[in-house]
């Protein structure tokens, strides 16, 4: 459900982080959709949010989610591209 | 001592001398990276040759991002998958596969191991050159996973004030991770996770 456009994007992060310490593993698709209008700002945030945190908790890669770490590292790299 | 960047410039200049000093000075450690990952009784050797001739046909195509080790490490990682792969597709029958197996974990160890921990590395080093309270809230929120109530007992500050350091540092992290031509090595663990 899309949630304020009020939140601060640190508030977003926040909330984002405290799920994985929750141990779930939180999609960055369900942030852009909950927070429409922040798209541009989320994206990139979350994925070096999530690609940070996997390389520090490894155990907690899905390497065959489209949200493991080769594929957001592989997307991070394609927005560096975008540019 | 002729720095490792003046003699790939040389070998991309085609100076097979200066690649030679490479095979000398690497090849000892590029045999001890073979014996650790490679379970094949026989074999390494041939690896570790196998890989250095790669590495000559493609010095040009070197960049200065990694280190010429690293690279090689990838080259010979990608020999022995490969080497592995073929012997399980003249030995084993599919049939006789257990349901799930073809997920061998082990087969992406390897290359996930070395990349990750380089990523991790690196990522280490950044995070020790942010401004103190950045990187202290960073690691605390990011490394120890400690939630907002305890990291501002830690720190003195107010909630809203961690929060903007993490998310400053985070911003920085983001940046890093595009400058970072670390990007292009996931592309072999995406094919290599495809093919199980």
């Amino acid at each position: 459900m899309a949630k304020s456009n009020n939140t601060s994007i640190e508030r977003v992060l926040t909330e984002f982080l405290d799920e994985f310490h929750q141990g779930k593993n939180p999609k960055i698709k369900d942030y852009l959709l909950r927070y429409p209008g922040k798209e541009k700002q989320l994206i990139r945030e979350l994925m070096a949010a999530k690609a940070a945190y996997l390389t520090f908790h490894p155990e907690r890669d899905e390497k065959e989610n489209e949200e493991s770490l080769a594929n957001l590292l592989k997307r991070l790299k394609d927005l560096k591209e975008d540019k | 001592m002729i720095k490792d960047s003046q003699l790939i410039k040389l070998a991309q200049l085609g100076d097979s001398t200066a690649f030679d000093k490479l095979v000398d000075k690497y090849w000892d450690k590029l045999f001890a990276l073979t014996t650790k990952y490679c379970k094949l009784e026989e074999g390494k050797e041939d690896i570790v040759q196998e890989t250095f001739i790669q590495a000559w046909q493609n010095i040009k195509k070197f960049q200065a991002n990694s280190t010429f080790f690293f690279w090689l490490s990838r080259i010979g990682l990608n020999l022995i998958y490969e080497k592995r792969r073929k012997k399980k597709l003249k030995t084993i029958s599919l049939d006789s596969l257990p349901q799930n197996c073809l997920k061998d974990e082990s087969i992406t160890t390897p290359f996930e191991e070395l990349e990750i921990k380089e990523l991790k590395e690196k990522l280490y080093e950044f995070i020790q050159h942010l401004p103190r309270e950045e990187k202290i809230v960073y690691r605390l929120r990011m490394i120890e996973c400690l939630p907002y109530r305890r990291i501002i007992r830690i720190t003195g500050q107010s909630k809203t004030t961690a929060e903007r350091c993490f998310r400053r540092a985070n911003s920085k992290v983001s940046k890093f991770l595009q400058e970072e031509n670390l990007l292009r090595w996931p592309n072999q663990i995406i094919q290599v996770l495809k093919e199980y």
